[in-house]
């Protein structure tokens, strides 16, 4: 029933979830996973950033303000447009600091997500279209 | 402040000290605006010398500025208002300190009248830094306890999310009524913080204007596309009245949206059923002004002032049945001023009102 997962030649499609808050990256984890992803998460940028470089995923739900290694800092120390221009990254934060979401942007984010307004199915809605793009 | 001239030297004496013993800057001027008394705490605020401001012409003398830095013109400069108008004016202002520092200031200036006629200004003011940096750290607090509200009112949508989408088990139809309930409770507490970050954000001047230039008949028409439940829920109509050319304005098209959208939020929650809301865009030599006209409630005359106050609700007969912040037109104000507009209110108790939002081209 839940195959969005299973795209691109076969292969599972891999989602590495960066949140601090702990109940929002276990329902982000639960949501995720029953679409068939697979998904790892880490709850502080310096995490985020090991799990991605030991195996790179096809999207980061990054927040922005999490301990040892924000957002903006981890994004500069990955590099993904040079590095990895095929990963989505959606900032998912609840901090609308339109200077903070305009570097992260800069940086190479796809897309800004206010987690607010985003419901489980909106969050599915959200990832499958920036798969797709 | 009407002061009576007379001969009497003992009276001008004692004038003199009582000008001179305002506890607060204070500085007078003849008919001309040449500076002819100041006090010693308005030295002391400015970091002049007497000898360097009296008979100076006071726009000179004294530099004044707004919040952004720019200069204030002599013709808008309260003295001279109050020339013109012959009212009494406060507001805040900026002035240049003899060292070059600037310096918050609140002042109230009133003529001095000979009969109708205003022969001198007399100006008081004071240093409000203080005050500055209290509301500033008041912004800042709203700003960061709406943060920390937003995140676990975040998680209860994730969960209670989870629940209605059938994560966990299936629900009984009694259920899913009362949590329904509890995420719509949980979207009106997240809407609410939401507008006091924005109004945050607007205070402490962290907004940053996106200005491009845009069709101002498109931006109305996305507004308007926001409104369609409020109006289909009221059973209103929304008529727009357009022009066929397009009115192009260098403006941020998300920010004046919103102000529109809370113009059009109001007109249609403060209008009775079954009625008719009307959104046009005008375009004149130098302005363009976007009008929302409605057929409800009407405000007061006496109410206008309180219209655009933070946290301000007017009372009326569909206020109760509306809700609301009281946030919005106080945003939408906030929004516009940035662009250099105005809103211009009019309104007929219990037949209507309309806003329009004026644009310099």
């Amino acid at each position: 029933m839940y195959t969005a997962g299973l795209v691109r030649m076969g292969a599972m499609t891999k989602i590495l979830i960066a949140e601090d808050e702990k109940m929002l990256n276990e329902a982000y984890m639960l949501i995720l996973k029953k679409q068939g992803y697979k998904v790892v998460s880490a709850f502080d940028g310096e995490e985020a950033y090991k799990l991605f470089k030991d195996d790179p995923a096809d999207l980061i739900l990054l927040d922005l303000r999490m301990p040892k290694l924000d957002g903006v800092s981890f994004l500069k120390k990955l590099r993904p447009q040079k590095n990895y221009p095929d990963t989505k990254i959606i900032i998912f934060s609840n901090y609308d600091d339109q200077k903070e979401v305009q570097e992260a942007i800069d940086l190479g984010a796809d897309r800004y997500i206010l987690k607010a307004w985003s419901s489980p199915s909106e969050l599915i809605k959200i990832v499958e279209e920036t798969l797709r793009s | 402040m009407d002061i009576e001239v007379t001969a009497g030297q003992d009276l001008a004496a004692e004038a003199d000290v009582l000008f001179m013993s305002i506890g607060e800057g204070a500085f007078a001027t003849d008919s001309q605006g040449h500076i002819s008394r100041i006090n010693k705490v308005a030295l002391d605020i400015l970091g002049f010398e007497e000898t360097d401001l009296l008979g100076k012409w006071f726009p000179e003398a004294i530099q004044a500025e707004d919040e952004t830095g720019s200069k204030i013109s002599n013709i808008d400069r309260p003295i001279t208002e109050v020339f013109i108008t012959g009212e009494v004016i406060s507001r805040r202002a900026y002035y240049r300190r003899k060292d070059g520092s600037r310096i918050p200031v609140f002042l109230t200036v009133a003529p001095v009248m000979v009969g109708t006629k205003p022969v001198g200004a007399i100006e008081v003011f004071r240093d409000i830094t203080a005050e500055i940096a209290l509301e500033k750290a008041k912004d800042e607090f709203v700003a960061i306890a709406s943060h920390q509200l937003r995140t676990p009112a975040t998680a209860v949508k994730q969960y209670v999310g989870l629940l209605l989408d059938g994560y966990a088990e299936q629900l009984t139809d009694k259920q899913k009524v009362f949590l329904e309930r509890a995420y719509e409770s949980n979207e009106r507490q997240l809407h609410i913080v939401q507008e006091i970050l924005k109004i945050s954000q607007l205070d402490l001047q962290t907004v940053v204007l996106k200005l491009d230039l845009h069709d101002v008949r498109d931006i109305a028409k996305e507004a308007a596309d926001s409104l369609q439940s409020n109006l289909k829920k009221r059973n209103q109509k929304l008529i727009f009245e357009l022009p066929r050319q397009p009115v192009f304005a260098n403006v941020d098209a998300d920010q004046i949206r919103v102000a529109i959208e809370n113009l059009l939020e109001n007109a249609s929650n403060y209008t009775w059923k079954d009625k008719t809301i009307t959104l046009g865009v005008v375009q004149t030599k130098d302005k363009i002004k976007i009008i929302v006209k409605d057929q409800g409630v009407g405000i007061d005359k006496a109410d206008f002032r309180h219209l655009f106050q933070k946290f301000s609700r007017v009372p009326n007969a569909l206020s109760v049945e509306t809700g609301g912040t009281g946030l919005g037109l106080y945003w939408a104000s906030k929004i516009v001023e940035l662009h250099s507009g105005t809103i211009e209110v009019k309104s007929d108790p219990g037949k209507g009102s309309r806003f329009s939002i004026v644009l310099p081209r």
